[in-house]
C-alpha cells in the first residue's frame, strides 16, 4: 500500500519557517537556517522522517502563513491512524483518492483527521493561521509497533516541519463498575487492560480511571470477587466513560476465580441445567446437597438444613406452598433464573420465609432500560426418560423493557441401570413474564408474573402400605410393579402442582443516597396428590391443598458515605391455606390462616481492608388453625398461636494482604414452628408413617458461627469455610417405640418433639487454572449433626461428598468437561433410626462436549452433548427416599441445542 | 408524582381488604369413603356347630384410639365351616366394591402358633383368579394361635401365589388384621 501525503505551502506563508529539532530520526534535505534553536527550512526542501514518526509542520510565530503540506511517497505501506491539524481557518482541499475520511473542522485549535483510516490516501491540506499552523502527521502501523520505514515530506516555500514523537498514549477510560443485580457499586473491582498490559483497581464506590491509553481497539477485563468477569473490547479514540455491569452472584457462600481469565458463561451453565429440576442446578453450589423422593422431587439441603429451615426466594418473594413435605420440591423453573445462590447471615435476614440461617435466592437477570433485543431458544433430549425439553426466552424494549420465558418438559419412565422405574414420568409447562418501566432516571416500576405447572409421577413401587409391605419391598431386588416396557403415561401415584407468582414493585431514587422500594408479591399454590385408590376414587386426589399468600414490603436503602450503607424493610404477609373438599381422606395438615409482620435493619461498612455487617430482624407470626379432631365424633376445633421471633447477625471480613481474606459471622435466629410441626395428623403416604404434630411447640433458637478463608492466587483460588450451629428446642420427628395398629396393619408413628441439636461442618472449594485452556474445580462438603436430646445422630444429614470437575477448551468455542461426584456412605446413624441401613458410598462420572458457533450479527448457536452417570453405576443415595425400593437412575445421554440472538 | 404514589398506596390497601380477612365458615368434614374401619370373618357351620364371628373395628382410622377385637361363638375342632369375609366403613359395607374390582383385590389367610386351620379359596374374580371373600375352612386339633387376614390391593395374582403367601403377591395392603383364635 502506498501513500502519499502532499504538503504544500502557499505563498502566503512566511518565506522562512521554523523546524524544530526532529525527535525521531529525520533527515532534512534542503536549505535550512537556524534561528534560536529552531531550524528553518527553505521552501522546496525536504524532511525525511523515519517511519512511525510524526512530522509536524509548524508555522513560524512571526507572521501569517498559510500553507498546505503535501506528503511524499511512502516506501512501504502502513496505515495512518490519524492526523492532527492545528490550524486556524483551515480549508481542506481535495478528497483523498481511496477513502473518504470524516473531518471535524474547528475554527481554532485542533482539526482531527479521519477517524480511522485503512490504507492510504493523498491529501492536500491548506492551512493558514496567524499564530501557528502546525501540522502533525501521525502514522502508526496497526499494533502500535513502529516498522522500519521512511517517509519524506516536501515542504513548500516558507513552511516549517516539526518532527514529533509518535503521539503519546494519553487517553483515559473511566467509569464505574456496578452489580447488574442491584446496582450496588463493586468496591475495589479490578480493571485489567489486556492490550495495555497492566491493571488498575477501582475505588470503594466502584469508580475507576485508567489513564495512559493508546488509541485503538483495546480489550479490558473487569472483575470483582463474587462476580463473573467481563471482557469488553473498546475502540478508544478519545477519553471515554463507561459503566460496566457485572453479574454478581455471590456474597460469601460461593466464590469464583478472580483472575484474568474471564469465567465466561455462568449464565450459560445455568441455562444448560434447564432440563433438570431446580435442586439439581443448586447442587453446583458448594455445600448444597439434595434431599430426594426418587425422581419426583428434590429439595436443597445446605449445611445440614432443608425444608422448613431453608427458605427459597423466588425473585425476591419467599416461595410459599407446602414446603414442609420432604417430597414437595420447590415449584420454580431453573430456566427463568440467571442467578442462583445461597446467602446467609445478615443478607439472609432481609428475606421472609422460615429459616435458621440461610436462604436460597433464585433470580432472573434484571431488565435494563434499552434492553438489547435478544432471545434464546433451546431444545434438549435426554435418553433416560426419553425426555424432551423446550425452552425459549425473548427480551427487548426501551422505556418498557420486557422478558418472556417459557419452558415445556415431557418425559416418561426413567431408568435405573437394570430396570425401568415404573410411573416416573413428568410433564411441565412454565411461563414467566418480566416487565420494567423506566419512568425517569429516578423512578422505575417492575412487574413479574410466573406460572409453574407440573404433573409428576411417583414410582409405583414406592407406594407401600404398612410396615410389613415396607420390609418386604426393602428385601426385593426390583420394586413391585416393575415392567419391561417404557411408557410416557402418568398414572397414580402422582403429584399435580401449579404455582402462580405475581409481583409488582416500584422503586424511587430521589437522590444518590436514598432508594425506596415498595413491593407486592402474591402467590397461589395448588397441590394435588393422587394415590392408587379403589374405583372412581382413583381420580380423586388424596391430598388437595390450595394456598394464597400475599406479601407487602417497603424497603429503604440509604448510602451513608462512600463505604457505608443502611438497609431496612418492613413486611406484612398473610396466608390462607385450604384443603379442597372431596378427597375422601382426612387432611394431613389443616386449613389455616396466618399473618406475619416483620421489620429488618442492617448496617454495612465496606472498607477495602475491613468490612463488617450487622443486622436485626423481628417477626410476629400469627396462626389460626382450623383442625378436624381425630377422635370421634369428628368436630372442628380452632386454635390460635402468636410467635414473636428475632434474628440478629454480625459478620466481618478482613483482608490480610493482597491475596488473603478472612471472614467470620455470628447469627442468632429464632424460628417459629410451621403448621405441619404443630398440626400434622395422619398417614403421610409419601413417607409411610403416621405423623402427628404438637401444638405446644415453641420457637427454635439457633446460633450459627461461621468462619472462612479466601486465598486468591494467579492461578488458584481457595475458599474454605467452617460452621457450628447449636439449635435449642430443635423440632424433629421422634419415632415412637410402639407401632400404631390400624386396619391396614402396623405403622410407625412419628411425633414432632423439641430437643437440642448441634450441627457442624466444613466445606472447601478450589478453583485452579493452570493454563488458559484448562480449568479445574473441586468442592467438598462435610456436615455432622447430633440430636443431643436423644443422644443420637440427626437423620437426613448429608454424607461427606466431593465434586471434581475438569474442563478443557482446546479452541475458541469448544469445551470438554469431565465431572466426578464422590459420595461417602453415611455412617453416622443408629440402627434403630431407620428401616434400612444407609447405602454404600458411590462415585458418578459425567462427561460433556460443547461447541459454541458464532454467527453474524451477534447470534450464536450452542451445541452440547453430555453423558451423566456415564458408567451406568448402580447406586442409592442416603438422602433419597426411593432407596428403600429401587436404585437411582442410570446413564443419561443428552443433547441440547440452543440458538441465541 | 405524589398523585401516583397515593394511587399506588390505595391500590395496596384495597388488595389487603379485597382478599378478605379469611373465611370464617367451618370447613367440610371429609366423608372418609376410602378408609375401611371394620373387618368381620363369619364362619358359617357346615354341620351342627354354632356360627363364629371374628370382628375387628377401628372407627377412628389412623387415630390414636385402639381398635376393638371381638369374638362371638366358639370354633370346634375337626369341623368344617364356610368363611365369609366382610369389610365396612362408616358409610356401610364395601363388599360390593371389592367384588366389582375383584381383579384388583385378593384376601389371604395365614395361621401361626398352635392354630390348626386350613383355608381354601371358594370364590374368584372376573378373570377366574382367586378373590378370597368366601373360603372353605376346616379346623384340626384343638389349640390356639393367630389368624392373619390380609387384603391386598392390586396384587399380582398367579399360580405361585397361595392363600397364605401375601408377600409373593405384592400390591398394597388395605387390611392386615391379626386375630387370636382358639379351637376347642
Amino acid at each position: 500500500m502506498r501513500f502519499s501525503l502532499l504538503l504544500s505551502l502557499t505563498l502566503c506563508c512566511q518565506p522562512l519557517a521554523a523546524v524544530t529539532s526532529p525527535l525521531c530520526n529525520s533527515e532534512i534535505k534542503g536549505q535550512t537556517s537556524k534561528v534560536k534553536n529552531q531550524t528553518f527550512l527553505a521552501s522546496g526542501s525536504q524532511i525525511e522522517a523515519a517511519s512511525g514518526c510524526s512530522v509536524a509542520n509548524r508555522e513560524s510565530l512571526l507572521g501569517v502563513a498559510a500553507g498546505a503540506v503535501e506528503a511524499i511517497e511512502e516506501s512501504r505501506a502502513s496505515q495512518l491512524i490519524d492526523y492532527f491539524f492545528l490550524c486556524e481557518g483551515l480549508r481542506e482541499r481535495l478528497p483523498p483518492r481511496r477513502s473518504t475520511p470524516r473531518y471535524v473542522k474547528r475554527p481554532f485549535g485542533a482539526l482531527y483527521g479521519p477517524e480511522s483510516i485503512d490504507g492510504f490516501h493523498e491529501q492536500s491540506f491548506f492551512c493558514g493561521s496567524q499564530i501557528a499552523c502546525p501540522l502533525f502527521v501521525t502514522r502508526e502501523p496497526r499494533g502500535s509497533q513502529f516498522k522500519n520505514q521512511t517517509s519524506r515530506i516536501e515542504t513548500a516555500l516558507g513552511s516549517s516541519v516539526t518532527n514529533r514523537e509518535s503521539p503519546s498514549c494519553s487517553l483515559t477510560l473511566s467509569g464505574r463498575l456496578l452489580s447488574e443485580h442491584d446496582d450496588e457499586s463493586l468496591a475495589y473491582a479490578t480493571v485489567y487492560g489486556q492490550t495495555a498490559g497492566r491493571g488498575i483497581q477501582a475505588d470503594s464506590a466502584g469508580n475507576f480511571v485508567f489513564t495512559g491509553l493508546c488509541e485503538g481497539k483495546q480489550a479490558f477485563t473487569f472483575t470483582h470477587i463474587g462476580c463473573d468477569g467481563e471482557t469488553l473490547t473498546l475502540d478508544i479514540r478519545r477519553d471515554t466513560q463507561i459503566t460496566v455491569y457485572l453479574h454478581h452472584h455471590d456474597n460469601y457462600t460461593e466464590t469464583v476465580t478472580v483472575s484474568a481469565t474471564a469465567n465466561a458463561g455462568y449464565s450459560r451453565e445455568l441455562d444448560e441445567r434447564a432440563p433438570q429440576q431446580l435442586t439439581d442446578a443448586l447442587e453446583r453450589i458448594t455445600g448444597v446437597s439434595s434431599l430426594r423422593a426418587g425422581t419426583s422431587a428434590a429439595k436443597p439441603v445446605f449445611d445440614g438444613v432443608f425444608g422448613n429451615r431453608l427458605s427459597v426466594q423466588n425473585n425476591g418473594i419467599a416461595q410459599s406452598g407446602q414446603q414442609w413435605g420432604n417430597d414437595h420440591a420447590p415449584e420454580i423453573d431453573p430456566w427463568i433464573a440467571a442467578y442462583v445462590r445461597v446467602v446467609e447471615g445478615v443478607e439472609a435476614l432481609k428475606y421472609a420465609g422460615p429459616t435458621v440461617a440461610a436462604t436460597v435466592l433464585i433470580e432472573p437477570a434484571p431488565l435494563r432500560e434499552d434492553e438489547e433485543a435478544a432471545g434464546k431458544v433451546a431444545y434438549g433430549f435426554q435418553s433416560n426418560g426419553r425426555g424432551h425439553t423446550l425452552n425459549a426466552r425473548i427480551s427487548g424494549g426501551e422505556r418498557l423493557a420486557y422478558r418472556l420465558s417459557m419452558s415445556g418438559k415431557y418425559s416418561g419412565d426413567q431408568q435405573a441401570p437394570d430396570y425401568y422405574l415404573a410411573n416416573t414420568g413428568r410433564r411441565e409447562g412454565n411461563l414467566a413474564l418480566q416487565l420494567a418501566y423506566f419512568h425517569n432516571p429516578k423512578w422505575t416500576t417492575r412487574a413479574y408474573y410466573s406460572n409453574f405447572n407440573a404433573g409428576i409421577g411417583v414410582l409405583r413401587g414406592a407406594h407401600v402400605g404398612n410396615l410389613t409391605d415396607l420390609e418386604f419391598a426393602i428385601n426385593r431386588e426390583e420394586p413391585f410393579f416393575t415392567v419391561d416396557t417404557f411408557t410416557y403415561r402418568l398414572n397414580s401415584p402422582k403429584q399435580v402442582v401449579s404455582h402462580h407468582l405475581a409481583k409488582v414493585e416500584t422503586e424511587f431514587r430521589p437522590n444518590e443516597d436514598h432508594r425506596f422500594t415498595f413491593r407486592y408479591g402474591g402467590q397461589l399454590n395448588i397441590r394435588e396428590e393422587f394415590d392408587v385408590r379403589r374405583g372412581e376414587l382413583n381420580d380423586m386426589p388424596a391430598l388437595s391443598l390450595q394456598q394464597f399468600n400475599h406479601l407487602f414490603e417497603g424497603a429503604w436503602h440509604h448510602e451513608l458515605g462512600p463505604d457505608r450503607h443502611l438497609d431496612a424493610n418492613l413486611q406484612y404477609e398473610f396466608t390462607f391455606n385450604d384443603n379442597e373438599p372431596g378427597t375422601g381422606v382426612l387432611p394431613l395438615i389443616p386449613d389455616y390462616n396466618a399473618n406475619r409482620a416483620s421489620g429488618y435493619l442492617a448496617y454495612h461498612q465496606e472498607g477495602e481492608q475491613f468490612q463488617y455487617h450487622a443486622g436485626l430482624r423481628f417477626d410476629r407470626q400469627f396462626y389460626e388453625a382450623i383442625t378436624i379432631s381425630r377422635d370421634l365424633p369428628r368436630r372442628i376445633e380452632r386454635f390460635e398461636h402468636v410467635f414473636s421471633t428475632i434474628g440478629v447477625s454480625f459478620e466481618l471480613r478482613r483482608k490480610l494482604g493482597k491475596r488473603t481474606s478472612l471472614r467470620a459471622g455470628l447469627t442468632l435466629r429464632q424460628r417459629a414452628p410451621q403448621i405441619n410441626e404443630l398440626y400434622s395428623n395422619g398417614l403421610h403416604q409419601g413417607v409411610s408413617g403416621i405423623e402427628e404434630g404438637d401444638r405446644m411447640l415453641a420457637p427454635e433458637q439457633s446460633v450459627k458461627l461461621t468462619a472462612g478463608l479466601l486465598l486468591v492466587g494467579d492461578r488458584l483460588t481457595l475458599n474454605a469455610g467452617l460452621f457450628a450451629q447449636p439449635i435449642k428446642d430443635y423440632i424433629f420427628l421422634e419415632p415412637q417405640p410402639d407401632f400404631r395398629l390400624t386396619i391396614r396393619g402396623a405403622f410407625p408413628v412419628f411425633l414432632y418433639r423439641a430437643g437440642d441439636a448441634l450441627l457442624y461442618g466444613a466445606n472447601l472449594r478450589a478453583f485452579y487454572v493452570p493454563h488458559p485452556k484448562w480449568e479445574f474445580d473441586g468442592r467438598m462438603a462435610l456436615v455432622r449433626g447430633q440430636n443431643r436430646a436423644e443422644k443420637q445422630p440427626l437423620i437426613f444429614m448429608p454424607s461427606d461428598n466431593l465434586r471434581l470437575g475438569l474442563s478443557y477448551a482446546p479452541a475458541s468455542g469448544w469445551k470438554f468437561a469431565v465431572d466426578g461426584l464422590f459420595v461417602a456412605r453415611q455412617t453416622r446413624l443408629d440402627a434403630d433410626q431407620d428401616f434400612l441401613v444407609p447405602p454404600p458410598g458411590y462415585a458418578l462420572f459425567d462427561l460433556s462436549i460443547s461447541r459454541e458457533i458464532g454467527l453474524p450479527s451477534d447470534r450464536s448457536l450452542h451445541l452440547r452433548a453430555a453423558a451423566q452417570n456415564i458408567f451406568n453405576t448402580r447406586y442409592r443415595d442416603y438422602l433419597d427416599r426411593q432407596r428403600y425400593f429401587a436404585d437411582a437412575t442410570g446413564r443419561n445421554l443428552s443433547v441440547r441445542i440452543s440458538y441465541k440472538w | 408524582m405524589t398523585n401516583r404514589l397515593t394511587y399506588l398506596l390505595l391500590a395496596f390497601v384495597l388488595i389487603i381488604f379485597a382478599n378478605g380477612c379469611g373465611e370464617d365458615e367451618d370447613p367440610l368434614i371429609e366423608n372418609e369413603e376410602e378408609v375401611i374401619t371394620s373387618v368381620t370373618l363369619t364362619l358359617l357351620p357346615n354341620g351342627g356347630q354354632g356360627t363364629v364371628t371374628l370382628s375387628f373395628s377401628d372407627p377412628d382410622g389412623d387415630g390414636g384410639d385402639d381398635p376393638v377385637f371381638s369374638t362371638d361363638g366358639q370354633l370346634e375342632a375337626n369341623a368344617s365351616y364356610r368363611g365369609q369375609l366382610s369389610f365396612a366403613n362408616a358409610t356401610g359395607s364395601i363388599d360390593a366394591e371389592i367384588i366389582d374390582e375383584g381383579v384388583d383385590h385378593q384376601a389371604f389367610y395365614q395361621t401361626t402358633g398352635g392354630l390348626a386351620m386350613t383355608l381354601t379359596y371358594l370364590d374368584s374374580d372376573q378373570l377366574l383368579q382367586p378373590l378370597g371373600l368366601m373360603t372353605d375352612i376346616s379346623t384340626g386339633v384343638a389349640g390356639s394361635g393367630q389368624l392373619t387376614i390380609t387384603l391386598r390391593h392390586e396384587p399380582v395374582k398367579g399360580p405361585l401365589v397361595t392363600i397364605s403367601s401375601p408377600d409373593l403377591a405384592g400390591g398394597e395392603t388395605d387390611v392386615e388384621v391379626i386375630f387370636d383364635v382358639t379351637v376347642q
